[in-house]
């Protein structure tokens, strides 16, 4: 696959535009013009490839590897094995030289708990008006499915810095384990920077509820007695997750997930409702195909769900998330073409065109690298301020409040404490009718800057302190070098970086140098664009990644069809969403639904 | 990545950027350094301007040498062990380490420095090897030609600027064609690695920063180096055959980016190494590390006095 000749003069002009002005500053047609410029330029220009030795898996004989999803995610790519399954590398968004991780003495400084404390730390909650919690659950949900850099490391000391004085942390020194280094690193590597393995699949295949290998996938298919027969996943006699008994938070009530790391109430609603999903798209293709057995049912059913998620995310969530005329227009072609929705449901996908249909059904091309998730997607998508710190939930009927609690409250088991008391439908009621955080400075949840590993000893976790150190650790590169990176206008002061004066003077403060600024910092200071919950900076990669996911996924694209999904099968992508979802499992919130234009923007409250 | 450029009857060149590819095509043998005029009009032209340009009586210089020229692997062999900072012998002075310290520090011009470099690697080869302001200005015409093409370059050579450039290069380095390709050639991505070394000491990220991750961001492959085919080859980088007399250019420069390792800067494990890979490592680590000390700071870049506290 090269760039094709029309596409780098496309990418060109807009280079040049750019430096005059900003794409989300041109007239409505241009703009779009220029994203499809933007992912051209990126697609070519920042993805790297990190793999020297990759795997060599071996096709399982006993498995349609052609028509589904192998459970590690090998063989998606008929022709590179190894793409994109589980254990292997993280890419890369910036050139691979500039990715080497810092080290002391400049890892820590400015000091990452000064930055949480000053910068980072909630003082009062910022709600973002135009948007419901189940936008951040929804996030986490997929963040699970994309990407995990697995347990840290405990066999290497752990990172230490001092906290400063008049802290109320603890202890006089902060302690944070270290990302668990790439063990299958080679002489091929020798020279290059650090590496770290995604220990689920890369791709949107649903590894977050299906597992990343075959004992997980048959561990969420195993009721009590055995191995569900019927292709569905297990749920309780409630409808709810069954409780996980090998938790490796040893909590009784937590529920059980392939991953169910860091779990909460959003997490816990989201995870429900796709397991109740998939159950009924089995429901729905054995009637279609009864004399089908339990296993194809779950794998037919597994890729409609996944399909049905990566389009929910498409055309819906983003749309939420960047609340623009333009950005609503190109997402939704990114799943329908620019002919769009309603000539997609008149005549289909006739063109296999990616600009004119839409990327399903679009050949599948991995551009300049084979296809990964990339250590800076993982960093833009640290929107831990959109997590609220205090919930009330609230009947659907009358909006009357049943349960007031703190994020601490539904942490791990405690989720299972709220459904006991709580009905499924008023959770995703009182979910939907709360704001969640504002992606900004101060607005990082309080909870989660001090979240109790073993209190009784004294430790605890700073999360915000924690992204800050990942970040340099893992060599993203700072807020001004990451943008020069993707050849985006560089901040010189503080002034240019954020209009909020006040800002301006804490950041110069604690760094001194706008040089030094933290991605994270700098994202979240940044002046957004009109209708943006993110940068315009977290946005460029968002533009490379996101339309990547679908694109270099053979089941999203080349057999994106009915002989694969089943006719049933794409009808069911096709024609539902999450409305659809929402409505199928809890189906008295059709009322408060009833005016909702999209499912992740705030809810109307009940009237008593 | 490869991108093809054929005008029938007047240009055949491959541009090859991906690092895979590269590899694959290095070891490829119908694809090799012998430079001989054939296929189109400006092929032969870039074949001839090789031959005349880069040849002493008729000899080309070593990184433009064939793979199977026995006297070039002979002389990589005995200069790569020659050229080794661990085997002991000393390959650059504390005088010249300090100037080009103080280069990255900022303190002294970049010519300066570039002489400094010119001389280390001339004296290499013959101790009195005597590097200049003209000498050096010469290495940078002859890379200037080296790496591309322009206008200014017809002039150059009908002036006779280029000729004299070259000539006095050779005459300093003896007409031996390693000396000449290391003082006038191979320099150049020492320079080059000091000038990032000096932006890179002046960044903010400099403190953030160990020696291997320096040297892997100081370091960067030639832009390309070109190869001809010698027999109709078939491969993937390309839909139809390519035809002797092709041009294909392994453009390294690019696939640094992609792989900024010791086997795109240095071609290292292939039949065409550096021999200075040990060499220029090991002179860019101790640029790095006198340039800290002087600053009161370690190799890690801690400071040396608070190290020294109990």
């Amino acid at each position: 696959m090269k760039i094709r000749p029309f596409e780098s003069i496309v990418a060109a002009l807009f280079r040049i535009v750019n430096r005059r002005r900003v794409w989300h500053r041109l007239p409505f047609l241009l703009a779009v013009i220029n994203l499809l410029a933007l992912r051209i330029d990126l697609r070519w220009r920042n993805l790297f490839d990190t793999e020297t030795v990759p795997r060599n898996p071996v096709a399982p004989s006993d498995f349609d590897i052609r028509r589904c999803r192998t459970a590690d995610g090998s063989f998606n790519d008929m022709s590179i094995g190894w793409m994109g399954m589980a254990d292997t590398r993280f890419g890369r968004n910036a050139p691979l030289a500039q990715t080497f991780g810092e080290k002391p003495p400049g890892l820590y400084e400015p000091n990452p708990r000064v930055i949480s404390r000053e910068l980072l730390a909630r003082r009062t909650f910022v709600p973002a008006d135009s948007i419901n919690v189940l936008l951040p659950a929804w996030l986490q949900f997929m963040v699970h499915d994309w990407l995990s850099h697995g347990v840290n490391d405990t066999a290497s000391p752990p990172h230490r810095f001092p906290v400063p004085a008049g802290d109320d942390w603890p202890k006089p020194e902060m302690t944070i384990l270290r990302t668990c280094p790439d063990q299958q690193r080679g002489p091929a590597d020798e020279g290059r920077p650090a590496t770290s393995r995604n220990a689920v699949t890369h791709w949107w295949d649903g590894s977050q509820m299906y597992g990343s290998d075959r004992k997980m996938q048959q561990c969420v298919r195993g009721a009590p007695t055995g191995l569900l027969a019927n292709g569905k996943l297990h749920l309780d006699e409630t409808g709810h997750l069954p409780l996980d008994p090998e938790a490796a938070n040893k909590d009784p009530d937590q529920e059980l997930a392939a991953v169910n790391g860091n779990w909460w109430i959003g997490l816990s609603a989201m995870h429900t409702l796709f397991t109740r999903e998939h159950n009924a798209i089995v429901d729905r293709l054995r009637i279609e195909y009864p004399d089908k057995d339990g296993e194809w049912l779950f794998q037919k059913a597994r890729l409609i769900n996944a399909a049905l998620i990566a389009k929910i995310h498409a055309t819906e969530w983003t749309h939420a998330l960047l609340q623009s005329p333009t950005l609503q227009y190109a997402m939704r072609a990114s799943w329908w073409g620019m002919l769009g929705e309603a000539y997609f449901k008149a005549f289909g996908r006739p063109l296999h065109s990616e600009l004119l249909s839409g990327i399903p059904s679009s050949p599948q091309e991995h551009y300049a690298a084979p296809y990964a998730i990339t250590e800076e997607f993982t960093a833009v998508y640290r929107l831990h301020s959109l997590i609220p710190d205090d919930y009330s939930f609230r009947r659907h009927g009358d909006d009357k409040e049943v349960l007031a609690c703190t994020l601490a409250d539904l942490f791990a088991g405690g989720t299972t404490r709220v459904h006991r008391s709580v009905p499924f439908e008023d959770v995703l009621y009182s979910l939907g009718t709360s704001n969640p955080g504002l992606p900004a400075l101060h607005n990082f949840p309080t909870h989660l800057r001090k979240i109790p590993e073993k209190p009784e000893q004294g430790i605890f976790t700073d999360l915000a302190a924690t992204d800050i150190l990942r970040d340099r650790e893992r060599g993203v590169p700072r807020y001004c070098a990451f943008r020069r990176m993707l050849r985006m206008s560089v901040p010189t002061s503080f002034q240019e970086l954020t209009e909020n004066a006040q800002w301006q003077r804490e950041l110069a403060t604690i760094y001194g140098d706008v040089e030094r600024v933290d991605l994270l910092t700098g994202t979240l200071a940044e002046t957004k664009p009109p209708g943006f919950a993110i940068s315009d900076t977290a946005f460029r990669i968002f533009i490379v990644m996101a339309g990547r996911r679908i694109k270099s996924d053979r089941f999203l694209t080349d057999d994106y069809t009915p002989e694969v999904y089943t006719p049933a099968g794409i009808a069911w992508v096709e024609e539902n969403g999450m409305r659809e979802v929402l409505l199928r499992h809890a189906p008295a919130l059709a009322p408060v639904l009833a005016d909702v234009r999209n499912s992740f923007f705030p809810w109307p409250r009940s009237r008593g | 990545m490869a991108r093809r450029i054929r005008l029938p009857g007047l240009l055949d060149v491959v541009l090859v950027s991906e690092p895979a590819e590269i590899r694959t095509l290095n070891e490829e043998r119908r694809l090799d350094r012998r430079f001989v005029a054939r296929g189109p009009l400006l092929n032969r032209l870039i074949t001839r301007r090789i031959r005349k340009w880069f040849a002493i009586k008729g000899e080309p210089l070593p990184s433009l040498a064939p793979r199977g020229d026995a006297e070039r692997s002979e002389r990589q062999r005995a200069l790569a062990a020659a050229l080794d900072p661990a085997d002991g012998r000393a390959l650059w002075t504390d005088a010249q380490l300090a100037r080009l310290a103080a280069f990255v520090r900022g303190e002294i011009a970049r010519d300066d420095a570039a002489v400094t470099v010119q001389e280390v690697v001339g004296k290499l080869f013959y101790d009195d090897y005597r590097a200049d302001r003209e000498t050096w200005q010469a290495a940078e015409l002859i890379d200037w030609f080296r790496d591309g093409f322009s206008p200014e370059q017809i002039l150059w050579q009908i002036s006779g600027r280029l000729r004299r450039a070259r000539d006095l290069l050779l005459e300093r380095a003896r007409q031996d064609r390693w000396a000449m390709h290391g003082s006038a050639i191979g320099l150049h991505g020492i320079v080059h690695a000091l000038e990032r070394m000096r932006d890179l000491r002046s960044a903010p990220e400099a403190a953030s920063l160990d020696e291997e991750a320096v040297i892997g961001r100081c370091l960067a492959p030639p832009k390309q180096v070109p190869r001809t085919v010698e027999a109709t080859l078939s491969t993937p980088i390309a839909a139809d055959h390519l035809r002797p007399g092709t041009v294909v250019m392994l453009q390294l420069g690019a696939a640094g980016e992609r792989a900024p390792d010791a086997e795109t800067v240095f071609m290292r494990g292939h039949w065409n190494a550096c021999p200075a890979q040990a060499f220029v490592t090991g002179l860019i680590r101790a640029v790095w590390r006198r340039s800290l000390q002087e600053d009161g700071r370690d190799e890690r870049g801690h400071h040396l006095h608070a190290a020294a506290v109990p």
